[in-house]
């Protein structure tokens, strides 16, 4: 029917076709998702990823209109002789004032309710960065998690968990390369570097069909391009780490560049104190990340962008031994350190093919690893002072490659259509755990050997095509299908699936909306449920561990209140197939002659309800989210085969996420969240077994405890001064302001007076925090 | 790596410990079950897996539970009234001979039969549970494959493989393997610990390893009625011969579900090391009843010798 559509398109006559880009007037960066409307024949439409537009009118005359968040809104009236029109915009950001030579207005929030797509929420970087932090650290995943039907994992972790699905299934884009993993220091911070960040789109649910990979969500983010027309820097200084960004033309209003670089100093801090405390032995941790980003436009239908990130989190510890005996002196050298890091890169390539016919084509190349080494060495010195050296060492090394390439279209054939289609195809190379031990000496010789999981190779290719069809003024529907194909080990897995999300205006300001979507889901992630490490492993569907499958009904109400308020309230359904587990005892760290031997294939199912109600624009802005679920997991070898609450079923979850501009230089920031507890599985009964005798604490269902509910306050005060050279920011926050003791770990040990308890480890007290950052 | 990551996150991460209050109902005491073997009328081999139809003397193990934070320590159960028969037939009582054993004789279990338990005492929940004795299942060869010296690298021991090949009769199975040596009388002498890599074998792995236990388990989930073979490598056979007038045989037990459930899951337990940390999954040991702990469960052997 889509396809039939599409060829019925150039039967509609249209006379005119109004297209352009819609671009900041300080650093020429495209803005995407930005809102253009014709006042007189009422059609609308928004940019896409790369600022461009296209409006097909049937009238002679157009009052143009374009507004995003933090923008003036800007209009222009045009008269269309031709049959193309180009009209760019140039849209002033509303921190500057009083030097607006055309007529402006404060922008607006786009309209909730009249967006077809549902479940998606987008991020205001700015008010990212006002919000409080742990230790300063300004985290976009950190502020995904307030979102409703999002939830966070142990305490001051970064991962994020969407409607009941695992980590594995958020699809994290970055300048549409996908990351495997998104944090650094055991997941306490997040790979995203906030100064790089252009835009932040999440979608739990009614996926458009360009998307495909995964089951829960997709989590868009944007780096900014680099400013055009100025060479603009800003940095932080931190408790932890610092970080600096440059932009600027390299040809003015035609190339640009954007670094932006990041490095934590715990390493330097924390050594002196190390090595007092432990005679010599040192130890070390740190991470850095770096974005770099080239742009340049050839002309008006043709841009090309560089960008790449790399980051490395690595640990280190070491010590260094002498013992004497019976004349002989005795030197043991230990190192172990473990390191992870990803890296990234993409060419993207804008062609405007014709005023109605965009192309972006990208090639990509995307690299987790992670890697561990332990190592020891022993040299034994004689009296007569020969010496006698030995070592071991053993390393283990998993990482997952990608190299991809994908071309995606979007036309605008006639008023009410806005049709995308594309293709991708991906090359994986998994080494899903490689274990290598040397062993050596003097007097034997080296000796290594290598073992694990092998190595493997899959292609994976995507196709689309999906149209955003205004059907009538009231109903708007985004009708897709997504189809995919994956082969690895001479298996061939293909799926086709259906999207599909509508909405139908109720009154002017409200709608209802609804989206159906199938998934699948080509990779798994060999995950330990109990702590959140970078071991975790990715691998393919096999012939024996066929790809993870989803469908997902959605439900809503959205309204568009005065004074920029919007109100949205949604229900979901979700029931997820082929998911993977490790079989009840299996360790996770080390890796197996075969993976597939240590896990378990089950089912989960989650629904729920989520209530947001937010607002964007004005002296406070923020967003109240809550959300009632539920999510459950089956596996015929976990529990017995019976249901069981996954370890993140959170029956309530509320966030209060709120800035308020207290005056030009000081902005009030606060959060506040509450959560049921973590499922956690804990014995509730010991007992001897009378055959053996052995001592068996009984464990009556797996997740069948809950941890004590998580909340937590925060607050922050941001100082912004405009200075002779720029911006002054200082930002002083308090995490945890009433110092609640959230649960990180349970266990049954000793209250110390010899009585047996529930002991609860947690990690952050009230944490205060002051860091300056700085704009030229 | 345990020890590598155990010191990460102590740094600078983990502010406190504190003591909670348990936001639940506590486990009440329960009836602990497990059929067991302390009397020399049937054969040692066979070993504590259930009730089986090699004696008509059958014996009833009961402790009981107390609550995950009870300072005390699980004891023998004196006093219980304990039960069986064959499914709806007459009950047939156990006496207590010390506390916590219980014994009959005279009550003889067929294969192929379904059987009833009860046990009841005052001050806890009565326990019941159906139980099948299932058919045995002969080993139709057992032949030596080759011998894996020590791996100095690795650190792994030494094995002798052997083939164990028998015909699953279909439906669902459930089987542990053993190695042991026996007199001329088959008569139990010594045992060895066993394991495989064979998929057809649930044996435990953590990574490279696979771990050596007294019986290797396995369900016919892969060989439903099909004649299968099983590669069973033997810890530190190293190819000598037995010791004079002993021989080497292999035990082929078929549980019905609730034994296997219930010895397999115990095994991945103790091998775990308990029922879970942050670095493994927990492990939940099986029971059939409700209200109650252990399990009640039957099975068959077939003894092999060379």
């Amino acid at each position: 029917m889509l396809i039939c559509g599409l060829f019925a398109f150039p039967l509609w006559a249209q006379n005119h076709t109004v297209n352009g880009y819609v671009t900041d007037s300080q650093s020429g960066e495209s803005i995407g998702f930005a809102y253009v409307y014709d006042a007189y024949s009422g059609r609308g439409t928004r940019t896409n990823d790369y600022g461009f537009y296209s409006l097909s009118l049937t009238s002679d005359s157009a009052k143009i209109t374009t507004t995003y968040i933090g923008y003036y809104q800007q209009e222009k009236t045009v008269t269309l002789f031709e049959s193309d029109v180009d009209l760019d915009f140039e849209l002033i950001p509303d921190n500057v004032i009083d030097e607006i030579l055309i007529e402006v207005n404060s922008a607006e929030a786009p309209p909730v309710h009249e967006e077809s797509q549902m479940s998606t929420v987008r991020l205001d970087i700015a008010q990212v960065r006002n919000l409080p932090v742990l230790l300063g650290e300004t985290d976009l995943l950190k502020t995904i998690q307030l979102l409703p039907g999002v939830q966070s994992g142990s305490e001051g972790s970064s991962g994020f968990y969407v409607r009941g699905g695992g980590p594995d299934q958020n699809l994290v884009l970055v300048d549409g390369v996908p990351v495997y993993n998104v944090s650094h220091l055991f997941g306490f911070f997040s790979i995203f570097n906030g100064d790089a960040v252009k835009s932040v789109e999440l979608i739990k649910g009614g996926f458009p069909a360009e998307y495909g990979g995964r089951l829960s969500s997709v989590l868009d983010i944007r780096m900014k391009e680099g400013n055009m027309r100025e060479f603009h820097g800003e940095g932080a200084i931190g408790l932890i780490s610092s970080k600096f960004t440059i932009e600027g033309p390299i040809w003015e209003d035609r190339t640009s560049f954007l670094v932006s670089a990041r490095r934590t100093y715990i390493d330097v801090l924390a050594a002196p104190l190390i090595a007092s405390a432990t005679d010599g032995a040192n130890a070390g941790y740190y991470f850095y990340d770096v974005n770099a980003k080239v742009n340049h436009r050839f002309n008006d239908d043709h841009h090309l962008y560089l960008s790449m990130y790399n980051g490395r989190d690595e640990f280190s510890a070491g010590s260094e031994e002498e013992t004497r005996y019976d004349g002989f002196r005795y030197i043991e050298k230990f190192n172990a350190g473990i390191d992870w890091g990803n890296t990234i890169g993409s060419l993207r390539w804008n062609w405007r093919l014709n005023s109605k016919l965009f192309l972006n084509t990208t090639a990509t190349y995307t690299r987790y690893r992670f890697n561990v080494l332990n190592e020891f060495e022993e040299t034994v010195i004689a009296p007569d002072d020969t010496e006698v050296n030995s070592f071991f060492g053993a390393e283990y090394l998993s990482d997952i490659e990608d190299y991809g390439i994908r071309w995606d279209f979007d036309w605008f054939p006639a008023p009410n259509h806005d049709i995308k289609f594309g293709a991708a195809y991906i090359n994986h190379t998994f080494r899903p755990g490689i274990s290598t031990l040397r062993t050596g000496s003097d007097t034997a010789g080296e000796n290594s050997i290598s073992f694990g999981s092998n190595n493997q190779y899959a292609n994976e290719i995507q196709l689309y095509a999906r149209d955003d069809w205004e059907i009538t003024d009231r109903l708007k529907a985004n009708i897709g299908l997504h189809a995919s194909g994956f082969n690895v080990n001479g298996e061939t897995y293909t799926s086709l699936q259906p999207r599909l999300s509508a909405r139908y205006l109720v009154t002017e300001s409200s709608s209802i909306k609804a989206s159906y979507a199938n998934m699948t889901q080509f990779l798994h992630l060999l995950t330990n449920q109990t702590t959140g490490l970078p071991t975790d492993l990715w691998v393919p569907a096999t012939d024996r561990v066929r790809p993870q499958q989803s469908w997902q009904v959605a439900l809503g109400y959205a309204h568009s209140l005065p004074h920029n308020f919007s109100v949205s309230v949604e229900g979901y359904y979700k029931e997820m197939s082929n998911l993977i587990e490790y079989r009840e005892g299996a360790g996770f760290f080390l890796g197996s002659q075969d993976w597939q031997d240590k896990v378990t294939t089950g089912n989960g199912t989650s629904y729920g309800v989520e209530l947001l109600i937010e607002r964007k624009v004005g002296k406070t802005t923020g967003w109240i989210g809550y959300t009632w679920s539920r999510s459950t997991r089956q596996f015929d070898e976990v529990n017995f085969g019976n249901p069981y609450p996954y370890t993140y079923d959170r029956r309530h979850d509320f966030s209060l996420a709120l800035t308020h501009k207290l005056s030009d230089r000081w902005t009030l920031g606060t959060v506040f969240v509450y959560g049921t507890g973590n499922a956690v599985t804990l014995p509730t009964a010991r007992y001897i077994d009378p055959s053996t005798g052995t001592l068996i604490e009984h464990v009556s269902g797996r997740n069948n405890y809950r941890a004590p509910a998580y909340h937590r306050w925060d607050i922050s005060l941001t100082h912004t001064k405009e200075t002779s050279w720029g911006e002054s920011i200082w930002q002083f926050g308090v995490y945890n302001v009433y110092s609640r003791q959230n649960p990180f770990y349970l266990y049954f040990g000793s209250d110390g007076q010899g009585n047996r308890s529930l002991n609860q480890v947690s990690l952050f007290p009230i944490l205060p925090s002051v860091s300056w950052a700085f704009k030229f | 790596m345990k020890k590598l990551i155990f010191p990460i996150l102590a740094i600078g991460l983990v502010s406190c410990e504190t003591v909670i209050d348990y936001d639940g109902e506590l486990s009440e005491p329960m009836i602990v079950t497990a059929p067991i073997s302390l009397q020399d009328d049937r054969p040692r081999y066979e070993g504590q897996f259930g009730f089986t139809p090699s004696s008509s003397l059958q014996e009833i193990g009961l402790t009981y539970s107390i609550d995950i934070l009870d300072n005390g320590y699980p004891q023998q159960l004196d006093n219980a009234l304990v039960q069986v028969r064959e499914k709806d037939g007459s009950w047939f009582q156990f006496d207590e001979m010390i506390s916590g054993y219980y014994r009959t004789n005279g009550f003889q279990f067929e294969e192929g039969k379904t059987y009833e338990y009860r046990a009841s005492r005052s001050g806890y929940e009565t326990v019941n549970a159906e139980f099948e004795i299932p058919n045995h299942v002969e080993i139709t060869d057992a032949k030596f494959v080759r011998e894996v010296g020590f791996d100095s690298l690795s650190f792994e021991d030494g094995y002798s493989e052997y083939e164990i090949t028998f015909t699953d009769p279909g439906g669902d199975q459930f089987y542990s393997i053993s190695c042991i040596l026996v007199d001329q009388n088959d008569t139990l002498q010594g045992s060895y610990y066993v394991t495989s890599s064979s998929p057809f074998a649930n044996a435990i792995s953590d990574g490279e390893y696979y771990a050596y236990f007294s019986e290797l388990y396995s369900d016919n989930a892969l060989y439903r009625g099909e004649e299968v073979t099983i590669p069973v490598r033997v810890m530190n056979l190293r190819g000598e011969d037995p010791p004079q007038n002993l021989k080497l045989a292999f035990v082929l037990r078929t549980h019905d579900i609730h034994s296997y459930r219930y010895h397999s899951s115990l095994q991945r337990y103790q091998y775990s090391g308990g029922s879970g940390d942050p670095f493994s999954q927990p492990v939940l040991v099986y029971t059939n009843f409700e209200g109650g702990l252990g399990y009640v469960g039957g099975f068959s052997t077939h003894l092999w010798t060379e």
